[in-house]
C-alpha cells in the first residue's frame, strides 16, 4: 500500500490561463503606474531645486534636499520589486513591450500636473520611438537573455 | 537642445543598461547551489553603482528640461542592448532591429528638435 505523499507547495497546480493572464496584467500595469508616479514626484523635487547652487551641474545632487524625492525613490524601488516579481511569470519581451506604455502616460502626466505643452512634433516623435520599441522589444529581449548566459 | 546635453543623456543610458545588465546576472547566480555570494554581492554592488549614476544624471536633467522632453530618450535603452551585443557579441542586427532602430533615432530626433 502506498504511503500518503506530504503537500508540497512548491508543486502547486498551475492556475487557469484567465487567472494568470490578469494576475500578469495586473501586475504589469501596478508596475508601469509605479513607474509613471515616481517620474512625476521626481520632477516635482527637481523643480523645487533647481536653482540651488551644485559643483557638479548636470548631476541633480541638489535634488535630495526635496522632500518630493525620497517618496519618488520609495515608489520606483517598490516598483523594481513588483517588475521583478513580474518576470517571474512572463517573459521578458512581453513586460518589455507592455512597459513602454509609460512613452504615453508620461507625456501625459506632465501635461496634467506640470503643465508641459506639447507640440505635435514631440507627440510624434513619442509615437515614432514607441513603435521602434515593439518593433525591437523581441530581438532586445533575446539578446538580453545571451548577454546574461555569456557575462 | 545642444550637443553636450544629448551626449550627457545617451550616456546616461548606457549607465543604466550596464547597471540593469549587471543586477540580472547578478539574480541569475542566486538560483545556483551553493550561491556564490561574493560573485553575487560584487554584481549587485556594481550594478547598484552604474545605476545610482544614472539616476543623478536623470535629475540633473529633469531640474533644467522638461519632463516629456527627457523621457523618450529611455527609449534608446533598447537600441544601446542591441549594438552593445553586435559589438562585444558579434551578434547580427537583423532587418526587424535595424526598422526598431530607425523608428527610434527618427523620434527621438524630433523630440530634440522639439
Amino acid at each position: 500500500m502506498n504511503q500518503p505523499s506530504e503537500p508540497n507547495p512548491g508543486n502547486r497546480p498551475a492556475p487557469p490561463l484567465w487567472q494568470w493572464t490578469v494576475r500578469a496584467f495586473a501586475g504589469l500595469m501596478l508596475t508601469a503606474l509605479l513607474a509613471a508616479a515616481s517620474e512625476m514626484f521626481f520632477k516635482k523635487g527637481a523643480m523645487e531645486t533647481k536653482d540651488l547652487p551644485c559643483a557638479l551641474t548636470w548631476l541633480g545632487f541638489t535634488a535630495l534636499q526635496s522632500w518630493w524625492v525620497w517618496p519618488g525613490m520609495l515608489i520606483q524601488i517598490l516598483g523594481m520589486a513588483s517588475y521583478a516579481a513580474v518576470l517571474r511569470k512572463i517573459p521578458l519581451y512581453i513586460a518589455f513591450s507592455f512597459m513602454s506604455i509609460l512613452h504615453v502616460m508620461i507625456p501625459i502626466g506632465a501635461r496634467i500636473f506640470f503643465d508641459e505643452r506639447i507640440s505635435s512634433r514631440r507627440w510624434g516623435g513619442i509615437v515614432l520611438v514607441l513603435a521602434g520599441i515593439w518593433i525591437i522589444a523581441k530581438p532586445a529581449s533575446r539578446i538580453e537573455a545571451d548577454v546574461k548566459r555569456e557575462i | 537642445m545642444n550637443a553636450f546635453i544629448l551626449f550627457l543623456i545617451i550616456l546616461s543610458q548606457f549607465f543604466m543598461v550596464g547597471g540593469q545588465l549587471l543586477i540580472k546576472h547578478a539574480m541569475n547566480f542566486t538560483n545556483l547551489n551553493p550561491k556564490p555570494w561574493p560573485k553575487i554581492v560584487g554584481l549587485f554592488a556594481a550594478g547598484i553603482g552604474s545605476m545610482t549614476v544614472c539616476f543623478f544624471m536623470w535629475l540633473g536633467f529633469l531640474q533644467k528640461l522638461q519632463l516629456s522632453h527627457v523621457f523618450p530618450f529611455e527609449g534608446l535603452s533598447p537600441v544601446i542592448l542591441v549594438f552593445g551585443a553586435s559589438f562585444f557579441l558579434k551578434e547580427k542586427i537583423d532587418r526587424q532591429c535595424w526598422m526598431g532602430i530607425g523608428l527610434i533615432s527618427i523620434g527621438i530626433a524630433l523630440v530634440s528638435m522639439s
